[in-house]
């Protein structure tokens, strides 16, 4: 078997997602920069040079029940819980940065903790987990 | 009345909280034993908690006084916040309007107690930290002199 086909059809993947209009949202990461003067993390978080409008996919992370979206109750607390399984639409090794940096991304207008950065070998796309958590 | 209402209530009465809890009563965001959904992303918020109650004994019976120990814990999105939740909350337990031992703190004029009443256990600096950041928490444990009305 040429396996120089493979790597060929695997090049083409992305194009083909890039062109069927799937990724309709947009991604810009960002992480904070400073601290308080108390020493806390700030909020003020900054964008990151090179991953802002990022063109991107952004679909309810997959469970298995067919819905993520949860409410978990405690004692002094209750917690909605949102995740998302968001696909850009290339390589974006920075992003893996982001997420070791307590960084965020805001997809669409909403603001996301980015809780795991993933891509494959091939390095033709990134996929992020991420998350919105309330109480 | 319980005495989180008590406090609830009392402390609504100064702007010094109001300041940081909200200027709306049935919105004001000092709640009993669990915060209220979304109430965080308002602003500044307190969660009142009973520790536990020591009762005493006279010879003719319980002690209708109380030594409550009571945790407020205080959450801001931002520390220094926070601590300045903590101090405002901290000075008004200081006073005799935060009166929770004396008949009368409701009426008008309220009956105040002779002194400072409250006795301040222990502050200790924590993190809520499930929302997408970490939120700083100040906690004030607190024992309360406190009957019943």
């Amino acid at each position: 078997m040429d396996q120089n086909l493979i790597r060929k059809a695997i090049l083409g993947v992305m194009p083909i997602v890039r062109d069927s209009g799937l990724l309709i949202s947009f991604a810009t990461f960002k992480v904070p920069p400073d601290l308080t003067a108390g020493g806390f993390v700030r909020d003020n978080y900054v964008d990151v040079p090179g991953l802002i409008d990022i063109a991107c996919m952004a679909s309810p992370l997959g469970t298995g029940s067919g819905f993520s979206a949860s409410e978990t109750k405690a004692q002094e607390e209750q917690q909605a819980n949102q995740e998302f399984h968001i696909v850009l639409d290339d390589f974006y090794p920075a992003v893996n940065d982001v997420w070791r940096s307590a960084g965020c991304v805001v997809v669409d207008g909403l603001t996301l903790d980015v809780t795991g950065v993933e891509h494959p070998s091939q390095n033709q796309y990134t996929r992020v987990r991420a998350q919105n958590v309330t109480i | 009345m319980t005495l989180t209402t008590k406090i609830r209530t009392a402390a609504f009465m100064q702007s010094s909280l109001r300041a940081f809890f909200g200027n709306d009563f049935d919105t004001f965001r000092m709640f009993d034993r669990q915060l209220k959904q979304g109430s965080l992303a308002v602003g500044t918020c307190c969660i009142i908690t009973t520790v536990s109650e020591v009762t005493t004994y006279l010879h003719p019976g319980p002690n209708p006084l109380k030594m409550v120990r009571t945790q407020f814990d205080i959450l801001d999105v931002d520390p220094d916040v926070a601590a300045d939740a903590a101090a405002a909350i901290e000075a008004w337990l200081n006073t005799g309007d935060a009166n929770f031992l004396e008949n009368g703190m409701f009426t008008s004029p309220a009956v105040q107690a002779a002194g400072p009443s409250n006795f301040k256990l222990n502050q200790r600096g924590g993190l809520w930290p499930t929302t997408n950041r970490p939120v700083p928490m100040e906690t004030l444990d607190y024992r309360i002199m406190s009957v019943a009305i």
